[in-house]
């Protein structure tokens, strides 16, 4: 066998393809419809998943309220935890609100525009609270949580040094945290993706309409 | 615009069914790497400029598609089937009245690599050095070399499953 004797079984392959099924305008949508409900499917996973790790958290918490492992001594050193705990259960309602809405939504190649308008919409829902609740969260964890062991600190290693012990890393992880969300960490991308997806629908509508115009 | 998309698509579909059966292992992911292929088609179609032959592009995207899609197999959410229903890919497998001759050009091609394989296609394709230079962006002198050393792989490939080529 040679390269020539290649190349011929190479044009009688290009031959039996050209013989092939055409494409249509319903293959392409069922095709973008099938790719959303991928997307889909794992946003609601994800969502699954998240409610799951903040289950435990929120258990953890409770643990930490009810067997006081870090020895506070004080009601004020608890604060950062019970914190913790109500921006959990706040996230957490408002993850399962989103997922109940989302398991209502299934994607098909007949409906494909309208979940994806109404996924979009549960993703665009004014997310004020929620916002302010992870700002809270996180200030909580950071700056509150670390600070909430200074009385110890300061009983060991005098005011000074157990100041300079806790703002150390405080500073740090709020300088991670800083650069995380600049470098678009916090940044949602499913919802892009989904518009992408209806812009293309969109696109093959206004081409299905001329074509049945043209007919 | 978008009537062009499937004149093209229809005129060269050829292009993205013998890149899905070079790369894909399976019939599903022949079936992933086909949907994934037009969609990254239909995606850049609206930039697409008529500076290169619009099937330069199309092996372009095809391939690219294919070789980038290995690399994030492992990443790929389950899938699921909705468009099963209305397209059903092909038979694109090598014609089987080609007898050996299509059992031993499939053998050889799956052992060679994914950038190997772009190559042998494109001058399996009967490509210019310059066409197949554009598509995959290495130098035209560098597509020589590379062939060379394929045309090698190929031989010997062949000949250690006691073929010879002659």
């Amino acid at each position: 066998m040679n390269f020539d004797e290649l190349q011929a079984v190479w044009k009688a392959y290009d031959r039996k393809l050209q013989t092939t099924q055409e494409l249509n305008e319903r293959i392409l949508r069922s095709m973008i419809a099938e790719r959303s409900g991928n997307r889909f499917s794992k946003v609601r996973r994800n969502y699954i998943l998240g409610i799951a790790w903040m289950a435990l958290w929120l258990a953890f918490s409770a643990l930490v309220m009810i067997g006081n492992p870090f020895d506070y001594r004080y009601a004020i050193q608890y604060v950062p935890i019970v914190i913790f705990g109500t921006g959990l259960i706040i996230l957490m309602t408002e993850l399962l609100r989103s997922l109940l809405t989302f398991q209502k939504i299934a994607i098909t190649h007949y409906n494909v525009g309208e979940a994806l308008t109404r996924i979009i919409a549960v993703y665009e829902r004014p997310k004020r609270f929620f916002k302010y609740t992870i700002v809270v969260f996180l200030f909580s964890q950071v700056v509150l949580f670390p600070l909430s062991f200074l009385p110890r600190n300061i009983d060991t290693m005098g005011l000074g040094p157990a100041m300079a012990e806790r703002l150390i890393p405080i500073s740090i992880t709020a300088l991670l945290i800083f650069l995380a969300y600049k470098l678009g960490a916090f940044k949602e991308r499913h919802v892009d993706k989904f518009r992408e997806d209806l812009n293309e629908l969109q696109t093959l509508r206004a081409m299905s309409d001329e074509l049945i115009n043209e007919n | 615009m978008e009537k062009d998309f499937l004149d093209m698509i229809n005129l060269h579909r050829g292009i993205i069914y013998k890149v899905c059966n070079l790369y894909g292992p399976n019939k599903s992911n022949r079936e992933d790497l086909f949907q994934e292929i037009v969609l990254q088609l239909w995606r850049s179609f609206p930039t697409f400029k008529n500076e290169s032959l619009l099937s330069t592009w199309m092996y372009r995207v095809a391939l690219n598609t294919a070789i980038s899609q290995f690399r994030k197999e492992s990443k790929q959410p389950e899938r699921q089937s909705l468009s099963k229903a209305e397209f059903q890919l092909p038979d694109i497998s090598f014609p089987t009245d080609e007898g050996e001759n299509s059992l031993v050009l499939n053998e050889a091609i799956q052992r060679l690599t994914r950038i190997e394989k772009a190559l042998i296609m494109l001058y399996l394709e009967e490509k210019s050095y310059r066409e197949i230079s554009d598509i995959m962006g290495i130098t035209e002198s560098n597509v020589g070399v590379k062939l060379y050393r394929i045309k090698s792989k190929l031989e010997k490939i062949i000949k250690e499953r006691n073929y010879e080529l002659r």
